[in-house]
């Protein structure tokens, strides 16, 4: 049966919304998983980048501390003083044993990033 | 599914396995050492490859999957390289993002390669601010990062563009392998219909052929049934029906004979009834004929009669209207005397009048003569005194005092009696002075009546004259009337030839009708002579009967129906006439 133009029009526009929405709501779904995706892989590269290794660990200790927390910190943990930084509050620790990072954290650290992360923090004297 | 669709297919099983391989290549920089975290290069190497995995295994060519594997293995190279940290081949594992990027092209799409270059100029530039040593080995600088990155936009650009035209190359292939399945298909379709067609055109023919043999043995039959019956029918038998059941449609053909053969039966039947009503009909129509013969002779006689009697009428009118005139006429002298009689009666008054004037100066002249004798009697007496006293002397004296009294006696008494005729004369002046008034008065009235009279007696003239007038119109629609009673005469002459050749017809008719042999029979109530009474032949009974009545309406004996004596007798003879037959000209 023919019908009026204006129905036809009608039931158009309602199918291309239809078909707009399922579009959306596709590329809203893909969107999703590529950003799943996507954070999976920016956090194992950002793990990477911060994830102390090579013997190397960059200790943070509260900024509002004294200025020797965390050279007691890094003695506490069993670590050595590898390097200062500009900061009071960082300093870069030399460790053997993996456990030396649980160690940091309960002597009072809190934050250790990769070691050469301080490279930007380290004064040009002490390089 | 199109070309594109199988190919990448095949080429995400292929990136999958290349990030599984990648994961191998990891977990064997691994084994041999590395100064990296391995935690992080097994473990994240493993959870990119699971992650992309699912998500191929979700939806094998989709855009998400394919997205995400061209960042699992730009994830994965860029953990080759971090794995590679503190190696002298790190900068040589770069080549691994150059391959990953090329496999990655293998996906005929823009958007993997563009996601892999991103995550790659990302990865690299961060780390070069951040962590350099983390991408190249020993010094790094802004010169390596811009070369790395211009490799990576042209290698990019390039597949970019090897994925356009090949995505392009296999969407014409595709619509070109469709078409040509199509046509394929098509062609296969209507082979098979063609040895169908063709299976069942031999099928038919077999079938038509053993059909066709049966229908001309049936055929066979038909005609020859056929055959009879319109024999039958040519021989004028339509008692005929073919009993013999055709098969088939045939059958309706035998039902339809039978039925055309009943059709025409009946109607001969019917017309032969026709026909025979036809007959009887011009005995009716005869017998008709006569009495509308009879009816328009005492038609014409009434019609002659009527205009001598609307003759005498007239003649009677004007008669009637010349005497009104008379009348009229003596109306008028009569009014006109009657205006006269008023002026005589006016006269008269006036010499009654005058006539008693002249008696009152009688009756005065007869006082004075009265008077005159009463002294001369007085006079008398005194002479006769004077006469005594004279003694002798006077006797005579005395004589002629007394007979001069007596004579004045006898002169009072006259003028006495003149007096009482003079009054009974002036009482019946008075009385015919009143007489006369009253006489004046009817003659007045009648003077009025009369004239009342003339305008009546005028009335009468004109009414007199508008009948005559009329009946003169009268007279002239009888003639009219009698002319068409004339002229009905001669077309119903006209009829009666019209219909004797009517009759020979049906006669003819009726004959040719008697070659038809059906199961229709005529009534013999139906036979004209039965109706008529005559013995002839029915057909020329009524065309002679018509030929008669005809002749005597066309030339109707008007000599003595005119001439015949108009009176009480004829009318009451053309009355009876009329009686006798007011049942037969109601039936007509």
């Amino acid at each position: 049966m023919k019908r009026p133009a204006g129905h036809q029009s009608n039931v158009q526009k309602a199918q291309n919304m239809a078909d707009g929405t399922t579009i959306k709501k596709a590329e809203g779904n893909s969107l999703r998983i590529v950003g799943l995706n996507l954070a999976v892989i920016a956090l194992v590269l950002l793990a990477g980048l911060i994830v102390p290794r090579n013997g190397r660990a960059l200790v943070v200790v509260s900024p509002f501390a004294s200025a020797g927390l965390v050279s007691e910190v890094i003695a506490d943990a069993g670590g050595t003083y590898f390097a200062a930084t500009r900061f009071d509050n960082m300093a870069v620790a030399q460790f053997e044993n993996s456990d030396f990072i649980i160690r940091l954290l309960s002597a009072g650290a809190i934050l250790i990033l990769d070691g050469n992360l301080a490279s930007a923090c380290i004064s040009e004297s002490e390089k | 599914m199109t070309s594109l669709e199988l190919l990448r297919q095949r080429t995400a099983k292929g990136i999958i396995g290349l990030v599984w391989f990648s994961l191998l290549l990891l977990a064997g920089r691994a084994v041999y050492g590395m100064e990296a975290n391995m935690s992080i290069v097994l473990g994240g190497g493993l959870a990119i490859a699971v992650t992309s995995t699912l998500t191929w295994w979700k939806s094998p060519i989709g855009v998400a999957t394919r997205i995400s594997t061209g960042l699992a293995l730009a994830g994965q190279a860029a953990l080759l390289v971090y794995a590679f940290s503190g190696s002298q081949l790190q900068i040589d594992v770069h080549m691994y993002f150059f391959a990953a990027l090329a496999v990655t092209a293998m996906w005929i799409d823009w958007r993997p390669i563009i996601a892999f270059s991103g995550l790659t100029a990302g990865h690299h530039l961060l780390l070069f601010l951040v962590l350099p040593v983390a991408v190249f080995p020993g010094s790094s600088d802004l010169g390596r990062v811009v070369l790395h990155a211009a490799i990576l936009v042209l290698e990019a650009g390039a597949l970019v563009t090897l994925s356009s035209i090949v995505s392009k190359a296999l969407i014409s292939n595709d619509e070109a392998m469709g078409e040509t399945r199509a046509a394929s298909s098509r062609a296969e379709t209507m082979a098979k219909e063609a040895a169908i067609a063709h299976l069942e055109r031999n099928t038919e023919a077999d079938r038509r052929e053993s059909e066709r043999a049966q229908d001309n043995e049936k055929l066979q039959t038909i005609i020859k049934a056929l055959g009879e019956g319109l024999n039958r029918l040519a021989n004028g038998d339509l008692s005929y029906r073919i009993a013999e059941n055709f098969d088939g449609k045939v059958e309706q053909l035998r039902v339809d004979f039978n039925a055309s053969m009943g059709a025409i039966e009946e109607m001969i039947g019917a017309v032969n009834t026709t026909a025979s009503d036809m007959n009887q009909g011009a005995g009716n129509l005869r017998s008709k004929s006569d009495d509308l013969s009879s009816r328009i002779r005492q038609q014409a006689v009434s019609l002659e009669e009527t205009a001598a009697a609307i003759e005498r009428i007239t003649q009677n009118v004007k008669k009637a209207s010349d005497k009104a005139t008379d009348a009229g006429k003596v109306v008028a002298q009569a009014k006109s005397d009657a205006g006269d009689s008023e002026g005589v009666v006016n006269e008269a008054v006036s010499a009654m009048t005058e006539i008693e004037t002249s008696s009152k100066q009688i009756s005065q002249i007869i006082s004075v003569i009265d008077d005159i004798a009463f002294q001369t009697n007085l006079l008398a007496l005194n002479a006769g005194v004077e006469a005594a006293r004279a003694g002798d002397a006077g006797k005579g004296f005395a004589v002629v005092a007394q007979e001069v009294r007596e004579l004045a006696q006898r002169t009072a008494n006259a003028a006495k009696e003149i007096k009482k005729l003079i009054q009974t004369s002036s009482t019946q002046v008075n009385s015919g002075v009143s007489l006369v008034h009253k006489t004046g008065l009817v003659l007045r009235s009648i003077g009025e009546q009369v004239n009342s009279i003339n305008t009546s007696i005028v009335s009468i003239v004109d009414a007199a004259r508008e009948q005559a007038n009329e009946i003169s119109e009268v007279n002239s629609a009888i003639n009219q009337i009698d002319k068409a009673t004339q002229q009905n005469a001669a077309l119903i002459g006209d009829a009666a030839i019209g219909m004797e050749d009517v009759f020979q017809k049906a006669d003819a008719l009726v004959n040719r009708l008697g070659a038809f042999k059906t199961g229709y029979r005529i009534p013999a109530s139906r036979n004209v002579s039965d109706v008529t009474g005559v013995k002839t032949d029915p057909i020329t009974a009524s065309v002679n009967s018509l030929k008669g009545t005809a002749g005597r309406m066309a030339a109707p004996d008007r000599g003595t129906s005119v001439r015949a004596p108009v009176g009480a007798p004829a009318l009451a003879k053309v009355a009876s006439a009329g009686k006798a037959s007011d049942d037969g000209w109601e039936e007509f």
